[in-house]
């Protein structure tokens, strides 16, 4: 168990393996995109009452999916970096910062623009789209006190994982605004007690393209955090000599 | 396919513009993003080789 730990906080063992899986998972995320987006919004039948614009679902569920488990991810590196000061968990935290912060814009943004045709509006200060816009706030200020630190590394890793942990109580607020407040936003279409309220014939496209962004944000996190520690430790012996190697 | 054309899939009955505006602006970002990083980490690797071939001529140099 303790070597295994070891081994997750060792940069040089992470550069590695990263490097080897990023071409596979790259593979694997196009391969689900593609096939789940193509079903999607091209064979799927269209939705009785919301007509095609529905349709966005395939990407608006997946973003908001992965931008909330992203934030869990994000929180234990920012737990583990507090307690062990480990390095690989302050660069995952940075990492997962920064495309946490990109997919929750997503999320907001498609579901503004689902909005329109389906509400009449592209915004409304309800519960679930208000909650969504304070975990794009708390993404956006660890990503900006990286930036407006960065001559303090060990400050700034400190503060941002402060900011994480404390952030989590956003959360639940999300999962449960839609139960808790009277919202326009519609209800979890699928939950893990129960039948997805929707056709298969919609939902396997679905599944196809939240397993695709879950495989996406596995590569970007492998690839920013590959770079994270290039940035960081270009200068350790076993960098440069990949470097030398290069030539 | 669900649409009996390409033209009634580009269109989805009014709502062409939402659904095709949400998945290019989605596509964009996810495109975006490695390769900002892909071209970032390019140029610190070319950086440090640079700087490398330099240490090492300047060491031979130092030699002679």
């Amino acid at each position: 168990m303790w070597s295994w730990f070891h081994k997750w906080g060792s940069p040089k063992w992470f550069y590695g393996m990263a490097g080897r899986c990023l071409p596979w998972v790259a593979v694997a995320t196009l391969l689900c995109w593609g096939i789940g987006l193509g079903w999607g919004l091209l064979v799927a039948p269209m939705d009785f009452r919301q007509g095609n614009s529905f349709r966005i679902i395939y990407v608006h569920v997946p973003v908001a999916v992965v931008s909330l488990a992203g934030y869990y991810l994000m929180a234990i590196a920012a737990a583990i970096h507090l307690v062990w000061r480990m390095k690989l968990a302050d660069m995952a935290l940075k990492s997962a910062a920064l495309i946490g912060a990109a997919l929750t814009f997503l999320a907001l943004v498609t579901g503004a623009i689902w909005g329109k045709p389906t509400w009449g509006t592209w915004w409304v200060w309800d519960a679930r789209i208000t909650s969504m816009l304070v975990l794009f706030l708390i993404y956006m200020g660890i990503v900006l006190l990286y930036e407006a630190l960065a001559d303090r590394p060990e400050q700034a890793s400190r503060v941002c994982a402060i900011l994480a942990l404390v952030g989590t109580v956003n959360i639940p607020i999300i999962y449960k605004s839609v139960d808790w407040w009277y919202s326009l936003h519609q209800p979890a279409t699928i939950r893990f007690t129960g039948a997805p309220s929707m056709d298969p014939s919609m939902f396997y496209p679905l599944l196809w393209c939240i397993v695709a962004c879950y495989l996406m944000y596995g590569t970007l996190m492998m690839l920013y955090v590959r770079g994270e520690i290039l940035r960081r430790e270009i200068r350790t012996q076993w960098l440069q000599d990949i470097v030398r190697g290069m030539r | 396919m669900y649409f009996d054309s390409w033209q009634q899939a580009w269109e989805m009955a009014g709502h062409g513009p939402y659904v095709w505006g949400a998945i290019s602006i989605c596509l964009l970002l996810f495109i975006w993003l490695p390769v900002r990083e892909l071209i970032a980490q390019r140029q610190l690797l070319r950086r440090e080789q640079r700087r490398q071939q330099l240490l090492s001529q300047q060491a031979s140099m130092g030699n002679t």
